[in-house]
């Protein structure tokens, strides 16, 4: 092989790897580079409808007609504390409550609420009255069906925006049961 | 001898050529090489491509963005005071409580997964552990046996800050007053995370 030709396939080389490179450039021009840890989740919308829910890994997006929305899947812990209530009979009442927001389906949790942990705390507190409102007798000694029957409607309510919460834990419940008063009572049957 | 020469010479080239390629090529597919610095009192965890690679302390770090990603947090105790929060006691009366404890982070990796931002998770959990575990009280076991409740508070923050990657430091309970109406709304003097008044 001659000098000349030598010299050849290194210009072609050369040229071949300045066109790769320029192709590759146009190609990525504008792109832009995001890393998702594995406690998140990319929610990725191309030209404005839902593609896929990415998981880890480090992906390049063209962010002028695509869009990645992070979806933070860590819990968060929250408190709703002395909440005043009433129950089926009418009772006043005050709880107390801990528990955890979690994240079930990136996707809808990132298409229904614009704040996912204020929202879905609304939501929490809501539908804890409310099921509290159903209970008769609401009391200490019954304290872990009563928890186990608010997880159950928490996270049925949450389930229709992706979110749910781990076992709620009633920390305060107080109920105010008013004794029978006999003197009104005899007075009501005179 | 020449020709030789020459077909080392161009040889050589063409791998130095390849060479720049190649590495450029790297460059794109690993993202640009960066130092990240973590102070005496920062730790971390670097991520590959996502997923944990290694817990890191103190010091000049090499971190490669694009693909790799350097999570860190403070280690420095996070205090934690609360005043005038009332409580309902088992024997409808009320109990008028504050605590102050001090907290640090032990691992760092099970801090950064056990919430969105860690250094809430201390007040959580303490406001948690004393509010349930008074709340089992009655105003005269309360009078009687203040220490133990106090030890049985702090004995469940432990394990459950544990749990989360903390060491609970201290823990006391300065105020503890028995008397109040269950209904009564105590006075705020310290902001809260979140509570609710209906």
């Amino acid at each position: 092989m001659t000098q000349d030709q030598f010299m050849g396939i290194f210009s072609l080389v050369v040229v071949i790897s300045v066109l790769v490179a320029s192709v590759n450039r146009q190609r990525n021009r504008g792109k832009k580079r995001i890393l998702i840890t594995d406690y998140r989740r990319g929610v990725h919308f191309v030209s404005g409808s839902f593609k896929s829910v990415l998981g880890p890994g480090s992906y390049r997006f063209d962010p002028r007609n695509e869009q990645i929305n992070i979806v933070d899947m860590r819990p968060q812990p929250i408190l709703i504390e002395r909440l005043p209530f009433q129950d089926a009979l009418t009772h006043n009442g005050i709880i107390s409550v801990g528990t955890e927001l979690l994240v079930r389906d990136p996707r809808l949790a990132a298409t229904a609420l614009r704040d996912q942990v204020k929202d879905a705390y609304v939501m929490v507190r809501e539908t804890l009255r409310a099921e509290l409102s159903k209970q008769i007798a609401v009391g200490k000694e019954n304290a872990a069906n009563l928890s186990q029957s608010i997880t159950n409607a928490v996270n049925t309510e949450l389930a229709k925006v992706g979110m749910a919460v781990s076992d709620v834990e009633i920390t305060e419940l107080w109920s105010h049961s008013p004794q029978p008063q006999t003197t009104v009572g005899s007075a009501i049957i005179q | 001898m020449n020709s030789a020469s020459n077909f080392l010479t161009t040889a050589l080239l063409v791998l130095g050529w390849l060479g720049l390629v190649g590495l450029a090529w790297y460059f794109q597919r690993r993202g640009k090489p960066t130092t990240v610095t973590l102070l005496p009192y920062q730790h971390g965890v670097l991520y590959r491509m996502g997923l944990p690679l290694r817990d890191v302390g103190p010091g000049k770090h090499r971190v490669w963005t694009g693909t790799e990603l350097l999570v860190h947090g403070d280690v420095r105790p996070i205090s934690v005071n609360y005043e005038n929060l009332v409580v309902a006691l088992q024997d409808s009366s009320a109990a008028l409580y504050g605590f102050s404890a001090s907290v640090q982070v032990q691992d760092m990796r099970k801090a950064v997964y056990c919430a969105r931002d860690y250094s809430d998770v201390p007040a959580f959990i303490l406001l948690r552990c004393a509010r349930r575990h008074l709340n089992d009280c009655s105003a005269a076991s309360i009078k009687l046996e203040r220490e133990a409740i106090v030890k049985r508070i702090t004995d469940d923050a432990q394990k459950r800050l544990a749990a989360a990657g903390f060491s609970l430091i201290s823990f006391r309970m300065p105020q503890l007053l028995v008397g109040t109406s269950p209904q009564q709304q105590a006075p705020q003097t310290t902001p809260r995370l979140s509570s609710s008044n209906g």
